[in-house]
């Protein structure tokens, strides 16, 4: 039986570290220097400061990334002026698959011909020197989205550029993201990863992780997305990592989304304190739609206004915002920009003081609060020695099993679909250990509500496509 | 012989022992599996294996003996299947992970055989199902008298086993691989091969008798290396590693590269097998003993052999380049070392080799060298030859060369189901 | 019983997965046997899996465009390994860029397939179509248009 423990702590891995910021493009970051730099940043640049001082509105965090130097530094400004409290840097595809001599190439084409030729900033090849100008006179947290297996060098040269916020994990980045990256590997990456932003906290400047709750994003029932949440806060906190954010993805049903944040923060908060990690602090995020957007604009931006309300009805720390035109690609810095002001003022008119709650909500949270001790027992009494090797194993037996995962190990046999009031239900739990009793729950509650047990392929496709 | 050393028995606490084609390895382990102290014996072909390993393991007082052997070369296995990217691919995973050399990869359709003799020669293709006019046609046609083998296995669509049967009486049939899926099908292969080749110990060797003092079976020893190599890469090793890694193991018939897959590039047709971060591959025709004569042709008719040999001789390019091209070259085993690392980098960073994916060398952080042919290898030279295959700039993986044998040691120790 | 032996598939490059996992429920809901090599697919994986599982159709997709660059001598494959006769269909994004629908089919009829569904989100006509197919046998369908 293997549970998480301090023992799993990574030690000595200076040599490693050495190792790994050798490469040329890490541009001899010195450990040292960058721990002096930290130090000098303002106290506002570090998540947990902002969190602590965020009163009742939640924080607000766009996206954004673009292949220029100037033309992110210009999106920077205009994000931060319009409200923005977390300013993201989003990193290009081929940046997150370690290709830094295509993006090396294609940041050359963007330059010489005014196009971006990449869909995100190309951190490695900017470097930290360049990229700690991005943030000269930013005094908000630094936030870095992207979607990267191996992202030890990655991390290494942002958090040398005065990013203190990583976002990501082994499984949130491996399993929906990636096809074939093989997931024990990514574990170990990330233990690296959790271990460096461990090494570079102080006790009021710790570096900030969170980990990607929407998963593929595409009818993902709660108990998973809980579950994994869990899974990679315990695994950061193994590694010394004492601040800690966990989010999900807007389901698509109200009930379920307050339903899903009340189990969240609950069970984090039990799940760490279980295993003795109780100098964590946890943080709650909530990313609005994360499907398949309408293409007209004023259904966008009502999708939008709707799914703030409901990042003030959970109280969530922060809310991961989309824009207008997310149907049509990337947005341009004024779109984006709108999109923060626009949301920010919602949070501020529709304010809420304390997460709702209803009989209802209640009913539902027990479900998947129920749901997730039987997966995470399972797990923790998986034969084994260390912690991060049942969650793979959980993977391969498809205990854990993520719906629509482009990733070779992803079992596949778990299907979901929704129930009359748009709830994602279970149909079929695969290898997924969840009890037949909450599966006749799960069950009947997709019957009762209208829906029939069979649904065809093409209520699936409509289930999924709910905002078109 | 050399007379073996009694350890602080105190400490002892197991013994480890590899037998190889022409030596024998002991170690003495702590309960930490700590190496106490290492021997090396020359086989003693006129006593025979078991009586020789008996006497030398005589008195000791260790808790636990653990075994493994690579005699013979490994297990020779020639593959024919249906297609190259499912059953082909499949059944060679499954061979390589058992710690057998696969010599060949045939397909059904392929008129011509091959003449190398194989231990065991290995029937497979098409999931289980009753309607496979192809297939069946195949089989009905199938000739093996341009084949040489010792054992014959049927792993085939099961609809059509007793057919085989009949035309072929001295097979073996196995629950087929693929079962009724494509993937997900059954370890049957693994299992059989990796005790086909105790058995052939058994034969062949006179092993038997030891296999019942042992509290576990013996082992392959490529499977042993593959199974330390996993532990290193999962971290509960004292070997630590950087990143992705590669691994070889020169040896005299053959070498051996277990590699972590992630290296394998996005485009390369042939793909590891799934579900598994490490895999293993051999180059049946690399080795600086028995396979040296095709090792040194390989380096001969090589467009970059002047360029090998720069990085590796201090003196006499020219002459010795000469010398080669002229098949008079006698290398030391420490250049023919050197040669297989080249020539396995080369052919893996192209695929050449049925099987055998293509790698993106300039991923790979870390290279281990383990094996009696490397102990006396230099890290500058090896660096040198690594360089000749990267082609992004900086890219400057860590090498170790294993000169005690921890690999060896962390797998014989560790028994932990390596693959599925 | 099965309705069908179906070999399914994303090709070239592409990752998308949803519409391929959307198309393996939809088949097996119509009581087809499913064998999905889900993405990054060439036509030899397409061919060699079809010959594995003595598929009785073919259908390849596409969602970024790459369909043209792949397709251009698929059924010669197949007919080179024995399964000249199967039923190969084509759909989803199959070409870069605008271009005239009956041209797009006419394009990849030419490469050997029996239907192309280009930029149609409807798979049930795919699978209707698969469903009379089998029933009629190859050689009549050749001659229908879509």
């Amino acid at each position: 039986m293997a549970t998480p423990s301090k023992k799993a702590r990574l030690n000595n891995i200076d040599q490693y570290r050495d190792q790994v910021i050798s490469h040329p493009l890490a541009r001899g970051i010195e450990l040292a220097e960058v721990q002096t730099f930290l130090a000098s940043l303002p106290q506002n640049r570090y998540p947990g400061y902002a969190y602590h001082n965020r009163g009742v509105l939640s924080c607000v965090q766009p996206r954004g990334g673009v292949p220029l130097f100037d033309d992110q530094l210009l999106l920077t400004k205009k994000l931060n002026e319009a409200g923005a409290d977390f300013i993201p840097l989003t990193i290009d595809s081929c940046t997150r698959q370690g290709q830094y001599d295509t993006a090396a190439q294609l940041l050359q084409r963007s330059e010489a011909e005014g196009k971006n030729y990449l869909n995100g900033y190309p951190l490695v090849n900017h470097g930290y020197e360049l990229t700690r100008e991005l943030y000269q006179g930013i005094d908000k947290p630094v936030s870095l989205r992207h979607g990267t297996p191996d992202a030890r060098l990655l991390v290494e040269i942002a958090i040398a550029s005065g990013i203190t916020e990583i976002e990501g994990g082994g499984v949130c980045y491996c399993v929906p993201y990636s096809e074939g990256f093989p997931l024990d590997r990514c574990l170990l990456y990330w233990q690296y990863v959790d271990r460096i932003c461990a090494l570079y906290s102080t006790e009021d400047r710790p570096i900030h992780r969170e980990s990607f709750g929407p998963l593929s994003a595409t009818l993902v029932p709660p108990a998973i997305a809980v579950t994994i949440q869990i899974i990679e806060a315990l695994l950061a906190a193994e590694q010394g990592v004492i601040s800690f954010a966990v989010s999900f993805g807007q389901t698509g049903s109200l009930i379920q989304d307050v339903a899903t944040a009340k189990v969240l923060k609950e069970l984090t908060q039990h799940y760490l304190d279980k295993f003795g990690f109780n100098e964590v602090r946890h943080y709650l995020v909530y990313h609005q739609w994360m499907g398949q957007f309408p293409p007209q604009r004023e259904k966008a931006a009502a999708l939008i206004s709707g799914s703030t309300l409901i990042a003030n009805m959970i109280c969530a720390d922060k809310i991961v915002v989309k824009t207008v035109d997310e149907a049509l690609g990337v947005p341009d810095m004024e779109t984006n920009a709108e999109a923060v002001a626009t949301v920010k003022y919602l949070l501020h008119t529709f304010r809420c003081a304390e997460p709702i709650t209803s009989p209802l909500i209640e009913s539902e949270s027990a479900l998947i609060e129920s749901e997730v001790r039987e997966i995470l027992d399972a797990i923790f009494d998986m034969p084994g020695d260390v912690f991060w090797g049942s969650v793979y194993s959980a993977f391969q037996q498809g205990y854990l099993d993520i719906p629509f995962s482009p990733h070779a190990d992803n079992a596949n046999k778990l299907i979901t679909m929704r129930d009359k009031n748009g709830s994602i239900r279970i149909l079929d739990r695969g290898n997924v250990p969840i009890s037949d009793e909450n599966l006749e729950m799960e069950k009947q509650l997709l019957a009762s509500k209208g829906g029939k047990l069979d649904k065809s392929y093409r209520d699936l496709l409509s289930d999924i496509n709910m905002m078109v | 012989m050399k007379t073996k050393q009694r350890e602080n028995s105190s400490n002892l606490v197991k013994v480890a022992v590899d037998i190889g084609s022409t030596i024998i390895k002991i170690a003495q382990l702590d309960h930490n599996d700590a190496q106490l102290s290492q021997q090396f014996f020359t086989r003693d072909f006129d006593l025979g294996v078991a009586p020789q390993v008996k006497s030398l393991l005589e008195g000791v007082g260790a808790d636990e003996i653990l075994m493994c052997s690579s005699a013979n070369g490994g297990l020779r296995a020639g593959i024919i299947s249906l297609t190259e990217h499912y059953s082909g691919i499949v059944v060679q995973n499954q061979a390589l992970n058992a710690g057998a050399n696969p010599l060949f990869v045939k397909r059904l359709s392929d008129e011509q055989g091959d003449m190398r003799f194989v231990d065991v020669l290995i029937v497979c293709g098409g999931i289980d199902c009753s309607d496979a006019p192809l297939f069946e046609s195949m089989i009905e046609n199938l000739t093996l008298v341009n084949f040489k083998f010792g054992s014959l296995i049927y792993a085939g669509n099961s609809y059509f086993a007793d057919s085989f049967r009949q035309r072929f009486p001295e097979a073996v049939v196995i629950a087929n691989p693929l079962g009724g899926t494509l993937t997900n099908g059954s370890n049957s292969v693994f299992e059989a091969l990796r005790n086909a080749y105790l058995e052939d110990l058994v034969y062949k060797e006179g092993i038997s008798e030891l296999n019942q003092q042992l509290s576990m079976k013996i082992r392959p020893t490529p499977e042993v290396v593959s199974s330390g190599f996993h532990r290193i890469l999962s971290n509960r090793s004292n070997i630590k590693v950087t990143g992705a890694s590669l691994l070889f193991d020169v040896g005299g018939a053959t070498t051996d590269i277990h590699y972590t897959v992630e290296i394998v590039r996005d485009d390369s047709l042939v793909r590891p097998g799934a579900a598994s971060s490490i895999a293993r591959y051999v180059f049946t025709d690399l080795g600086i003993v028995a396979s040296r004569d095709s090792t040194l042709q390989q380096m001969r008719s090589h467009p970059l052999s002047y360029e090998f040999l720069n990085l590796v001789l201090t003196h006499d390019v020219r002459e010795t380049y000469q010398l080669l091209r002229e098949g008079e070259y006698v290398p030391s085993p420490e250049v023919l070392s050197y040669a297989c690392l080249f020539l396995s980098l080369d052919r893996f960073s192209h695929g050449k080799g049925s099987g055998l994916p293509v790698a993106d060398l300039n991923k790979v952080s870390q290279i281990i060298l383990t094996g009696g042919a490397t102990q006396n290898l230099s890290e500058a030279i090896v660096a040198n030859i690594l360089r000749m295959f990267f082609s992004d700039v900086g890219v400057d993986p860590a090498i170790l060369i294993d000169k005690k044998y921890q690999v060896w040691i962390d797998g014989i120790t560790w028994f932990s189901d390596v693959v599925n | 019983m099965s309705n069908g032996r179906i070999v399914i598939g994303v090709i070239g490059d592409d990752i998308h997965v949803v519409g391929n996992r959307i198309m393996q429920l939809a088949l097996e809901e119509s009581g087809f046997t499913v064998f999905n090599l889900r993405t990054r697919n060439r036509p030899e994986h397409f061919c060699q899996a079809a010959l594995e599982v003595n598929a009785h159709a073919v259908f390849v997709s596409s969602v970024n465009g790459e369909g043209e660059y792949w397709c251009s001598d698929f059924r010669t494959q197949f007919a080179d390994v024995g399964l000249g006769d199967i039923l190969l269909y084509v759909g989803g994004n199959i070409i870069v860029g605008k271009r005239r629908q009956q041209d797009v089919i006419a394009l990849f009829r030419n490469y050997g397939f029996d239907r192309v569904y280009h930029q149609q989100p409807d798979i049930s006509l795919a699978i209707a179509d698969l469903h009379k197919d089998l029933k009629n046998g190859n050689a009549e369908q050749k001659s229908k248009t879509e």
